[in-house]
This record gives C-alpha cells, structure tokens and sequence, in this order.
C-alpha cells in the first residue's frame, strides 16, 4: 500500500471535477452549488457561494451574459439554465456578507481609470488590508456609465462608495503624460492600468504597444510593476474585466510574498472540465420565460433553477450497492481507506469500506476513466493482514469454510477409477459440491465417460483466503492444489467455478486449465428441452472471460433456446454480494448486492456459479444453477426454490459427497466417521439463532464431546441445567443443556465471544498465526 | 472502558468441580491486545469464569466491534 496506488486511483475518479457551467465561468462562479441552493429556498446561501467567486457581485452580478448558458448541459436539450437571470434574483433578494477588516499592509497600489477591473481590484485588495488610490481619468466609473440602465438605480454609485468605505481612494488624475506614469510607479508598487475605462489613453502615458500586451493569466505587463485590464474589444467585456481584476490580485497575491506571480494559475482561464456527466435519461423541460424579461419572480427563479441537473459523475453509484450504501464515489474512499489503513492507531471507521467492497471490478468497466477500485481494495486488505489490523470477525467463516474443505477426510483426488494417470482433472469448487452433491458427482461421470481420463479432485481453491488479504495462506492452499498437479503428471484442471478459473489464472498460473462451460459446450448432452422462461446471469469473476461466457450460451441455448439476458450482462454483469466476501463482512449490504442483481431479468435466472444462484434464492428470487438443465437432482421447481444451505449443512455435504462418491464411483471402503455415541437435539429456534450467531452445529457438538469427558463448568440448581465451554479456534463457545432419560442431549442456548479472560476457556489461546497454523495442519477436523 | 453491567442472572449457579456458589469478581477481559476490566461471575474456590449470554452479545460485542476498528 503506497501513496502511488492512492494518487492512481484519485486521478482516475473525476468526480470532483466541475461542471461544465463552472468550467466555463470566466470566474468559475460555482453555479451548480448556487442553483441547489435557489432550488432549496435558501438564497442567503446562493448568495455566499456567488461572492465566493463572482468579485464585487452588485456590479459584476448585473453585467454577466451567461457565456456559460451554450456550455451547459441542457443546452443540447432543451436550453442552457438561465445563470445571468438567476444570479440577478440572488442579488436583489439577498444582502452580501460585510467584509471583515484585515490588518493595514505597506503595499501601495494605484489604478489609471475606473471602470470594472480597477473597482474589482480595489475591492479585493481591500479586504486584505492594502490601500488602492484609483485615478480618475474621466468620470467615476468608466465604461459603467454606459450600462447603469442595466441595473438598478443607484447601484453604481452603492459599489463606488462601498469601495471608499474600504479604506481606498478616488482621486482626479492630472494629464496623462509618461511623467505621470513615472511618479505612480515610485509612489506605488504597482499601477494597474484598467484599458477598459474609455477615458484612459495608455499610449499617452509613455506605454508602447508591447507594453500594452498583457500575459492572459497574471495580467502583468512586460514592463516592470504594470499591470493590465482587456481593452473592451472583447466578447464579454465585462466579465473579462472582472476576471482580470481578479486575476491581478492573485498575482499581487504572489509579487507581495515573494513568488513569481505565473507560479500555480492552473484553470484560471475557462477550460474543458473532464467530469463525464450520464444525461442518457435526462427529460427535457422547457425553459422558463419570466413574466418581465429583466427579472425572475421566486416561483420562476426556483423553476428555472430545478432545471438544472446537478451534474455529477453517478456512473458508479448507479450499478454498485455498496458505492451508493456508503454515499460516496471512489475518489473520496480512496483517501478514507487509504488514510485509514495507514494509521497505525487511532479508529478504523473506514474499514467497512475496505471490506464490503465486491472486488468485481464493474465500476472499473462503466467508468468513463476506467478506475480501478478491486486492485486499491485487495492492497488494502492485504496490507491490513500484513499490519495485524484486519478484524478476525469479518472472514473467519469463509477462511473456516475454506480449511474446512481441505481438510483430510473432505477433500480428496483420485484418479480415473481402474487407472493409474489422468490427462485432466475436475475441480468442481468447494460450493458447487456442498449446494448440489449428486450433480456434481453425475457431470464427473459424464466428462470421464466422454473424454476419458479425467480424475476429480474436491476442494476450495483458495479464492476467500486471496479474498481477504491474506498471502500466506493463499499461499498454502494454491501450493496444497500445485503438489497434486505436479505429482500426476501436470494434468489439466476443468473448472467448473469462474472465481477457481480467475484463481488459477493469477495463483496458479503454470497450470493449464479450461472451464467446465467451454469443455460442456463442445458436448452437450442431448436434454429434452425446458419450457419455461429462464434468463442467464454471467458471475462476475466470468467478467473477462468471452469463452466461457460463450459456452455458457450455447449449453442454454440447447436446453433453453429461448433464455434471455439481463440489462447488465457480459463484461457489464453485476455481483451477487458474494465476491470479495462482501457478503461475509456485511450481510445486509451482501443482500442489497443480492437483491440488486436478482431485479434485473424477467424470468427465473440461471448462473453457472453455485454461490450466486444459493444468495439470488436467499435475497427471494427463484433461480438455477446451469448444471441443473443439464444433470438435475430433482425437479427443477425444487431445485429452483431449494434454499440456500448454511454453513453446517454445507460442511455435512462435503463429508457425504466424498463418502458417496467414494462408494459408488470407486467402489472403495469407505468408514464413516465415528458416530458420536449420543444424540443432541438442537430445537429449530436455537437452530435459527445459531446461523445469526454464526455457530456451526460442530462447534455445539466439540462442546459437548468436552463436557460428555470432563463434565460441563458449571450446574444450575434452580432448572437442572449444565453449562460446558471450549474455545477451539478464536472463538469460546457456551452451551447450556440438559441430558434427559434417554440420554439425549437437549441444547437450550447457545453463544459465543472472542474475548478471552483468566478463568475462562481459552485463556491464552489467542494467536494470531491459527489461521496460517490451520493451513499446515490441515484444517480442523 | 469499564461496562457497568445489569444485575446479573447468575442465581442457581454452581462450580461443577468444586461445588461452590458463584461470586462476582473483577476480571481482565483480552481482545486483539486490548484489555478492560469487567466484573464477571466466577467460582470462589477455583476461579473458573462464566461468560453469560447477555453479555457476550451485549455490551462485550459492542467492545468487540470498536476494538476490531481500532
Ligand atoms: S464513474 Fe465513478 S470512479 Fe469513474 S469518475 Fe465517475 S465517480 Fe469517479
Ligand atoms: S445542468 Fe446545472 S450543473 Fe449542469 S452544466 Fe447546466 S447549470 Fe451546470
Ligand atoms: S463492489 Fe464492485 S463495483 Fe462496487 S466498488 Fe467494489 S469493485 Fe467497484
Ligand atoms: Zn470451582
């Protein structure tokens, strides 16, 4: 995790960019924010985000002929949002804010003329407390007189006593004359010649006409200690003239401090913003026209104004739950994670961030600059396990599950029945075989029939482990799969699980492998064709994956010719939740993910991953796993209703599916695991609870094989109950219970905690190395 | 960080081994190197500790979650 890896990706998200309307402005008025709050009703506050910018707005406010209007993005549409109009309702509706007085400077600066610019720069300057003496080479206000009738009455002359008020000074010039010129220069620091008063002759004053030229962003001429309004030949000379002012402040700004006045005037001029703004569904209204022509009435200033449609960059947010769970975009996570995740102390609000994030990678294809969030966030978890500082509760069960599925006695590799070598081997994914065991043991049979030579190898390939940070043991489990690859003759792996097929591809690259829908597609069953409707999902780790996107439809187009597709499918298609662990991190925001996903289509979806059609039923939509048209075990209205197991049944499936599998394909003796010689009764609530507590009936079980031993800890006299402990992994587990005359054993609570204390099971027991321990050893059993 | 705790339900408990009632004492709980006294139900002779429901998925998993964000 470095600061690189930061600036990647803020670079790439341009949701802070400024609307186009802003862009524009010759003095980026920010008329976005100014609009919403016109259309909030609160024009006091429009009113400080116009001076923010806009100097001198009681003058300047009036002048403006909106050169932002054909820049605006409904100006395709309908028209350009009527700014000049708007901003004249601010400004007669609303007072602006007094400025405050800064402490006097030394800094001397004289003007030749009156118009906009030197009333701009007097006023700006004002404010921090330097003194401006504004020479009248004509009457007060230069070009201005000429537009008062814009105007109300008396505003001119409001905006010229403002600027006395101020602590500067209006003061008649004598003839201009070089000698003049000379003697504001030694009185001053600087003399800005404003060109847009008519009155003022700059050649009289000795300037030559490259003198007269000024730079466009510090307005400085090439003579020392000048600067220079635009002469009015200009498109908008007004706001030119204001921008001008403006910008020779900044550049006094600099001179007064000792830095070179060009030094950081980025986007002072107008300039194309690259903020990408989706208008696709935007409706056009057409514009208001106020009853007077020169003025909005409240109801059509906020009418005009809730025309605008608030650009912003939504692309997103707009396909992803957890972007829109936490209301932010991901340039302004990138700098919460990142900052989070750095910190060595302190609280780790943004954690959640980093952990319910899909990792799918679909912000990165709708984003117009294709940032990339999945690389930032797996850095991130990684460096938070490297850090000791990834919270143990949020992937412990995948990384169990995971374990789980290797261990001796759950996974398994054989060979072809009655052969001594394999040219392939299936690895259907752990999932896949806890969701649909008999299938999975018929589309075995089916490859080694059709192709011969296919061996089976059950397991989890280690996706959660590289899903949660964690290297080492990603590590462990890749190596585990690597030494049966490497000892059978460097067979090929068919996998039938997309995120095993990405796995492989980055872990475990120097195996060749091919995925079961690409290998099904070239032998498709003979099924009788399915009737009803049905509409295939691609899993998102199938994201990049043409071919096996493309085998997946020809398999259903076989079956169910007449499937359809989601909105979002392909290189588009969403997560189900599962992805990243999202899901495990954030179950609620894993079913918004769920929910979301499962909305788009019309009929009964198909995935070809176990998991997304496990979470779609979850989430409340009827769905298929691919397998299912082609190797059911059962009808399909069950198989489509069948629910999701949870992490007990799971681990049961996993135990029958190598024993059955065992027995009916290689015919091998097979002992089943020891029976525990009592029976122990979980009541369905308790059943239920267990699940939200996310206790596996194991972890109940290795608490009452203690107690069946050593006796619970403590006895309740009032009800007869028992209490036994054990703490077998990072976690201390209590069951209450009572044995009854049969010698059953009747559970009555259960619960769990991860803190440890003297005189409690498991005091000393917390390490943070178990996990990786696991691994070596093979799981827990 | 010191969990006041509601009078707990620890009547009709007893220490299997040793038979004895259970006491309130003060005890150092541990998670991921942080660590807060609570006062706990444990057995007056061999000081075997309980950890009742209410408080594992009480106030225990409230400092569970801010220590994991820390
Ligand atoms: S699509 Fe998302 S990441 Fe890309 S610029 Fe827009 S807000 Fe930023
Ligand atoms: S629609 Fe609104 S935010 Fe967008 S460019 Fe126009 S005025 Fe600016
Ligand atoms: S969940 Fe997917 S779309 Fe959302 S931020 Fe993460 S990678 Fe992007
Ligand atoms: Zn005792």
């Amino acid at each position: 995790m470095h600061k690189v890896d930061l600036l990647a990706l803020e670079d790439r998200c341009t949701y802070e960019e400024p609307p186009a309307c802003q862009s524009f402005c010759p003095l980026h008025v920010e008329a976005r924010t100014m609009i919403q709050h016109i259309v909030a009703g609160k024009v006091g506050e429009a009113r400080k985000t116009l001076d923010r910018h806009m100097p001198l707005a009681q003058l300047t406010g009036w002048l403006c002929e909106g050169a932002c209007r054909e820049h605006c993005l409904r100006h395709g549409l309908d028209a350009g949002i009527n700014l000049p109009l708007l901003e004249r309702y601010i400004l007669q509706n609303s007072r602006s804010v007094k400025p405050f007085p800064m402490p006097a400077s030394a800094n001397r600066i004289a003007t030749v003329g009156t118009s906009l610019a030197a009333l701009v720069l007097a006023f700006d300057l004002s404010r921090k407390g330097h003194k401006v003496t504004l020479y009248e080479t004509g009457p007060r206000g230069g070009a201005l007189l000429s537009v008062v009738d814009r105007m109300p009455e008396g505003q001119l002359e409001g905006a010229c006593s403002l600027v006395s008020g101020l602590g500067n000074s209006f003061e008649e010039a004598p003839a201009q004359t070089p000698d003049f010129l000379a003697k504001l220069l030694d009185e001053n620091r600087v003399v800005f010649i404003d060109q847009g008063d008519p009155t003022v002759n700059p050649r009289a004053l000795g300037l030559s006409p490259e003198e007269l030229i000024a730079d466009p962003v510090t307005r400085g001429s090439v003579k020392d200690r000048v600067f220079l309004a635009p002469a009015s030949e200009i498109a908008n000379p007004f706001l030119e003239a204001a921008a001008a002012g403006k910008k020779t402040v900044g550049s006094l700004d600099r001179l007064f401090q000792g830095v070179q006045p060009g030094i950081a005037r980025e986007r002072e001029e107008v300039f194309q913003t690259t903020l990408v703004v989706d208008t696709s569904d935007a409706i056009p209204i057409e514009p208001v026209i106020p009853a007077d022509p020169l003025e909005f009435t409240p109801e059509e200033a906020k009418g005009e104004a809730a025309r605008c449609l608030n650009c912003t960059c939504q692309i997103c947010l707009s396909v992803c739950p957890h972007l829109r769970h936490y209301k932010g975009y991901p340039k302004k996570y990138a700098r919460e994670m990142y900052n989070n995740v750095i910190t060595a102390y302190g609280i780790h609000t943004a954690n959640i961030l980093v952990l319910s994030c899909a990792e799918c990678n679909l912000c990165k294809e709708v984003c117009p600059n294709q940032a990339e969030v999945t690389f930032f966030v797996q850095k991130a978890r990684k460096f938070m396990v490297d850090t000791n500082h990834m919270p143990a509760a949020a992937h412990e069960y995948a990384l169990e599950d995971l374990l789980s599925s290797n261990a001796p006695g759950t996974g398994f590799f054989r060979l072809p029945p009655g052969e001594n070598a394999c040219q392939k081997i299936f690895y259907p994914g752990c999932q896949l075989v806890a969701s649909r065991p008999q299938t999975t043991a018929q589309t075995y049979e089916y490859l080694n029939k059709t192709l011969k030579g296919v061996g089976l190898m059950s397991g989890c390939c280690g996706a959660p482990a590289k899903w949660s940070g964690r290297s080492v043991l990603t590590g462990t489990v890749a190596g585990e799969i690597k030494k049966v690859w490497s000892e059978n003759g460097q067979p090929t792996f068919i996998l039938a699980c997309p995120s095993c097929s990405l796995f492989f591809k980055t872990e475990l690259p120097e195996i060749n492998t091919e995925s079961l829908w690409e290998v099904l597609a070239g032998i498709v069953p003979d099924r009788p064709t399915v009737s009803m409707a049905l509409t295939l999902h691609d899993p998102c780790a199938s994201r990049y994956e043409e071919g096996i996107q493309k085998g997946a439809r020809k398999i259903i187009s076989s079956v169910a010719p007449s499937f359809s597709e989601q909105k979002y499918s392909g290189r588009l298609t969403k997560c189900c939740g599962y992805g990243g662990l999202a899901a495990h991190a954030q179950p609620e925001l894993g079913m918004e993910y769920s929910i979301d996903t499962a909305q788009d289509g019309d009929a009964p979806l198909v995935s070809y991953c176990i998991v997304c059609r496990d979470r779609f039923k979850a989430a409340g939509f009827p769905s298929l796993h691919l397998l299912d048209l082609l190797f059911p075990e059962g009808d399909l209205s069950e198989l489509m209703n069948r629910p999701m197991p949870n992490l007990s049944e799971k681990r049961d499936r996993r135990l029958d599916f190598r024993q059955q599998v065992l027995k009916s394909i290689w015919q091998e003796e097979v002992t089943d695991p020891p029976k525990i010689p009592y029976e122990i009764v979980i009541p369905p609530e308790i059943y239920e609870l267990m699940e939200k507590r996310r206790i596996l009936k194991g972890d109940v079980e290795a608490v009452i094989a203690e107690a069946a031993v050593h006796g619970p800890l403590f006895l309740n006299r009032n009800n007869g109950h028992s209490l036994a402990s054990l703490r077998p992994r990072q976690v201390t587990f209590w069951v209450e219970y009572t044995i009854d005359e049969d010698g059953r054993y009747l559970v009555h609570q259960v619960w769990c905690h991860r803190m440890v204390a003297p005189g409690v099971p498991g005091e000393g027991a917390e390490s943070p190395a178990t996990l990786e321990g696991y691994a070596r050893t093979g799981g827990r059993v | 960080m010191d969990p006041t705790l509601p009078d707990m339900d620890i009547e009709g408990w007893f220490c299997q081994k040793c038979n004895s009632p259970l006491t309130m004492v003060k005890v150092n709980v541990t998670y991921m190197g942080a660590s807060f006294a609570v006062d706990l139900p444990s057995c007056a002779n061999c000081h075997t500790t309980m950890i009742p429901d209410f408080l594992a998925f009480g106030k225990m998993l409230e400092v569970e979650k801010l220590l994991e964000d820390k």
